[in-house]
């Protein structure tokens, strides 16, 4: 997956957390449509920012499978 | 409610690290900073990350988001008052979890973890037998009426302890280097997770610390009742040191073993059950 891509779901993730914060403040959305914004979101949050971040673009390599 | 997700994480994680702490003095040893899984989650979010050539890219991918996905969804679910069939749902969610991560690289060690869990299936027994005595006892599995249950005639604890008892070894069965921790045996390297580094085990480790927060926090909702912020955190400590004293004085039991103890332990409750329902 390309680094570009990779930080638009990190930010769209971002943005559909904080729409669900602010939301959930307003009283625009109840509590259960706001924690299934953030259950949604919030998991590609983490792992897409640290992707994003470090996710190498080289040759893969092969797990150790034994003796 | 993204404040309650990050500070769940952030005092999971922590716990795990009072956890090592714990069983590091009872053995001896000087043991790391508690604040060590803190750091484990940041170094390796900084470490060069990619697949592995044998891995299954999508289950291998996937399988994270889902990790962290049902740990939100359970804490949410406990912050709700919602049903402990859900929490007991997510709990088998997170079987296919462990599974999964550890099929998916391709690596025979994962690979051994993965069926493992399989195997550490037994411990969701006295996670039936517990939820069934709390229905007996009080006639609802929401956690709402459970609080309001125990604001009228005090802590489940007190009144159904086998179900505490069971609910404690499934919490067991999930802290790493307990009795029951065959799926990240030292003896298949990291069990399932060996092949999800840098920024995949990172945010295995969110989930994981999370997955910690959540039990310890339904653990003393279902047990105690609706309790003072600080005294909910007080007793889930102390919960949790009490874990660490199990782990680190027991070895780590063999699967068939696993299967043995749990087994045991869902025949007393049984038989508890038994014996409070003819005497009631």
């Amino acid at each position: 997956m390309k680094k570009s891509t990779v930080k638009l779901i990190a930010v769209l993730s971002l943005l559909v957390c904080i729409a669900a914060e602010v939301m959930l403040r307003a009283g625009i959305a109840d509590f259960l449509t706001a924690a299934v914004l953030m259950t949604i979101a919030f998991p590609p949050f983490v792992l897409f920012t640290g992707l994003w971040w470090k996710a190498g673009e080289g040759e893969r390599d092969i797990p150790f499978i034994g003796y | 409610m993204i404040e309650y997700l990050i500070l769940a994480t952030i005092l999971g994680l922590l716990f795990l690290g009072i956890h090592r702490k714990v069983i590091a003095r009872v053995q001896g040893r000087p043991g790391p900073p508690i604040w060590q899984e803190i750091l484990h989650t940041l170094k390796f979010s900084f470490k060069k990350t990619w697949i592995p050539k044998t891995g299954s890219e999508l289950l291998f991918t996937g399988i994270v988001l889902v990790a962290i996905g049902i740990w939100t969804a359970a804490l949410f679910v406990v912050l709700a008052g919602q049903s402990i069939l859900l929490l007991f749902g997510i709990y088998m969610v997170h079987k296919m979890v462990e599974h999964g991560v550890g099929l998916s690289p391709g690596s025979p060690y994962s690979k051994f973890g993965g069926v493992r869990s399989v195997i550490s299936a037994s411990s969701e027994i006295p996670l039936f037998g517990a939820v069934a005595m709390i229905y007996f006892f009080t006639g609802s599995l929401m956690i709402s009426d459970l609080i309001a249950f125990q604001a009228a005639n005090g802590p489940l604890l007190l009144i159904v302890p086998p179900a505490a008892l069971g609910l404690y070894v499934v919490i067991l069965s999930k802290m790493p280097y307990g009795p029951f921790s065959i799926v990240q045996g030292k003896e298949i390297v990291s069990g399932y997770k060996t092949e999800h580094f840098g920024v995949w085990r990172a945010a295995l480790d969110v989930g994981e610390g999370l997955k910690t927060f959540v039990l310890l926090f339904a653990f003393v909702v279902i047990f105690f009742g609706q309790l003072p912020i600080l005294l909910t955190f007080i007793i889930m400590l102390i919960v949790l040191v009490s874990l660490s004293f199990v782990c680190a004085t027991t070895p780590l039991l063999s699967p068939y073993d696993c299967v043995t103890v749990q087994i045991l332990i869902i025949v007393f409750m049984l038989v508890f059950g038994v014996v409070l329902g003819v005497l009631l």
